[in-house]
């Protein structure tokens, strides 16, 4: 099918497909765009338009990439009334998102002691294929996590309060219903909560390396430069996988006649009133609300791990956690109108600018900490939301750096010796439980994180407040 | 083994930017669907250094071949994250044609702490461009998983 490509502006691409009401919007740099040409990305993006109830446009952002249904780094927002929800819209890896630690070390303190680190945190944080939780609940304890989500990691003491107020929805989607969480998903997150999985989950030891925004760095908690921070990335783990992978098996069985007509099953929706569009919401709330407890266990681990090191007087204070997988309710100006949405992010990370609902007091007057985490071995960012995410991209900025090389590929191009070296070389010490998990994952097979960041900040849906680099490394 | 000497290629792994794609052959759907299951469990360890240490046997349904490989292969995904089993291999595999499809399977293989890990974890098996084709007595499925 052919698609006609409108520059907007710098880094603002329109992509429309002959005869479609709706367009994409691709936030790319020229190179990216080339890049995007190259496979099915930007016919994703344009599946996405196809949808019933789509607001404005359909969205990629800078990190966008090949998916199935939609593209990885793919946002749609989708009416209330005349829309639609689509698990695969979302991801299998239901609130898979980031989060980070920021502790009063600096770089001088922890280069020294960064193996012994390392090697504490890969033995507090269970991580690779199978790895169980050091926590077994039974079914009325993980249905409470399903519930309450951070509230429950409060209440059993593996959470603080202030944790709750620097968590993406304070930890907890209230419209979560563990009856609507399948036997079969709970049977799957039983035994991995706070379990980092495998995959390009990591937890990453960084330091701060640049600062962008002096002002809003210091509000974000930021105490200058060489400060020593932890990153982590993981999601709901089996738990997740299966409610999407269910939710699409029951939609194709209802609605099977609906999903013929897509170009790709992946995109299997319900409309909003449909019951099963309900039930699925409430299933991927609960799913969410594990992924946040799964996060919140990681770090009690990673704590524990900097006191064995450090001293037990050392803290790791939560600076945001943010889902890049998820669904949300939101409401957005539309040609003066205001439209209550349900804004699909799959591979996104929300972004609210200043004044946004849903923020504690710090963040309403500077705009909400966006982390993006690059790939093994190369810088990750924080930004903070502006007002400007709200009109162009449904408050949406990127998730990571998104991938450009098959881990095929990848395994041709890399060793894991070879990687482990070259990163050694450049003082990063990686402790992995697969060694194909770190040449699938080596730095060239992503796009430029540098590259991606300064699209976002360019076009001022995410503006840089700090750079960070890392030191150690541990992935399933 | 299902299906008898191998002559061909059972399998064959496929370029995709973010996940897993295979296709997996065989002369009857049968065939076709042990050697997806393998395909699949070798993106994750080799099967052929998992020991048969247990048994297990599968139902599953569904309403057409392509949702009952979805089934199946979502199995063996279901059977790694709560037992901790590896494949080594499929010793029977049946499936009955009707409404709705049925598949009875047994397969043996073994937990997975005795083992290291050589690639990535399937974490779930998509419909994105299954295709189930016959061609002369020849089946041929085309699988994305989700890694």
């Amino acid at each position: 099918m052919h698609l006609e490509i409108k520059k907007i502006k710098e880094g603002i691409y329109e992509v429309r497909q002959e005869g479609s009401k709706h367009s994409c919007h691709v936030f790319a740099s020229e190179a990216m765009l080339e890049k995007l040409k190259e496979d099915k990305s930007l016919q994703q993006g344009i599946n996405m338009t196809a949808m019933p109830g789509l607001l404005k446009y359909s969205v990629m952002m800078p990190d966008a990439h090949q998916g199935y249904g939609f593209p990885v780094g793919g946002v749609a927002a989708f009416d209330t009334e005349q829309g639609c929800i689509s698990p695969g819209g979302i991801g299998y890896d239901i609130n898979c998102g980031v989060r980070l630690l920021l502790s009063h070390l600096s770089k001088d303190e922890v280069m020294p002691k960064i193996k012994e680190t390392v090697n504490a945190l890969f033995a507090h944080i269970h991580c690779g294929v199978g790895s169980e939780s050091w926590l077994t609940l039974n079914k009325e304890e993980l249905n409470e996590v399903l519930q309450k989500g951070l509230q429950w990691a409060k209440e059993k003491g593996y959470a603080t309060a202030d944790d709750l107020d620097h968590c993406e929805e304070y930890g907890r989607m209230e419209q979560a219903d563990p009856s609507m969480v399948s036997d079969r998903a709970k049977a799957r997150g039983k035994n991995q909560l706070g379990t980092l999985g495998a995959g390009n989950h990591f937890c990453e030891v960084q330091y701060v390396d640049h600062i962008y925004d002096e002002e809003t760095a210091k509000a974000f908690g930021f105490t200058g430069k060489d400060q020593i921070v932890v990153m982590i990335h993981s999601g709901s783990r089996g738990l997740g996988h299966q409610v999407c992978t269910d939710y699409l098996h029951a939609i194709e069985k209802e609605l099977g006649s609906l999903i013929e007509k897509l170009p790709d099953r992946e995109l299997a929706y319900a409309p909003t009133h449909h019951p099963l569009a309900k039930k699925y919401l409430k299933a991927m709330a609960a799913a969410a609300n594990y992924g946040w407890c799964n996060r919140q266990l990681i770090t009690y681990n990673a704590r524990e791990a900097f006191k064995e090191v450090f001293g037990n007087t050392t803290e790791l204070k939560l600076l945001y956690d943010v889902a890049h997988n998820i669904c949300k309710i939101e409401e957005y100006e539309i040609n003066g109108e205001k439209r209550k949405a349900y804004v699909h992010r799959k591979g996104a990370t929300r972004a609210f600018g200043p004044g946004r609902e849903g923020l504690i007091e710090t963040f309403k007057k500077t705009g909400q900490p966006i982390l993006i985490p690059g790939s093994m071995g190369t810088a990750s960012y924080v930004l903070v939301g502006t007002d400007k995410a709200k009109e162009e991209t449904f408050s949406s900025t990127p998730h990571g750096a998104g991938r450009i090389m098959s881990r095929h590929e990848a395994n041709r191009t890399f060793t894991a010796e070879q990687v482990t070296k070259d990163l050694a070389a450049h003082n990063i010490y990686i402790k992995s439980s697969s060694w194909r998990g770190i040449s699938e994952e080596a730095p060239g097979v992503y796009k430029d994180i540098d590259d991606v960041v300064k699209v976002a900040d360019e076009v001022g849906i995410g503006k840089l407040v700090v750079r960070l680099r890392p030191l150690g490394v541990i992935k399933g | 083994m299902v299906g008898g000497r191998v002559e061909k290629k059972r399998w064959e792994y496929l370029p995709h930017t973010a996940d897993a794609a295979f296709n997996a052959y065989g002369k009857t759907l049968e065939e076709a669907y042990s050697n997806a299951a393998l395909a699949m469990a070798n993106i994750t360890f080799d099967t052929t250094t998992i020991k048969p240490q247990q048994q297990k046997e599968i139902n599953v349904t569904g309403d057409s071949t392509r949702e009952l490989l979805i089934a199946f292969l979502d199995e063996f995904v279901f059977l790694q994250d709560t037992e901790g089993f590896l494949l080594h291999e499929i010793n029977i595999l049946t499936i009955k044609k009707g409404f709705p499809w049925k598949l009875h399977a047994i397969v043996t293989g073994d937990h997975y702490k005795n083992y290291t890990m050589h690639g990535q974890l399937v974490k779930a098996v998509t419909s994105h461009e299954m295709r189930i084709e016959e061609k002369e007595h020849a089946y041929k499925v085309h699988v994305v998983v989700d890694i």
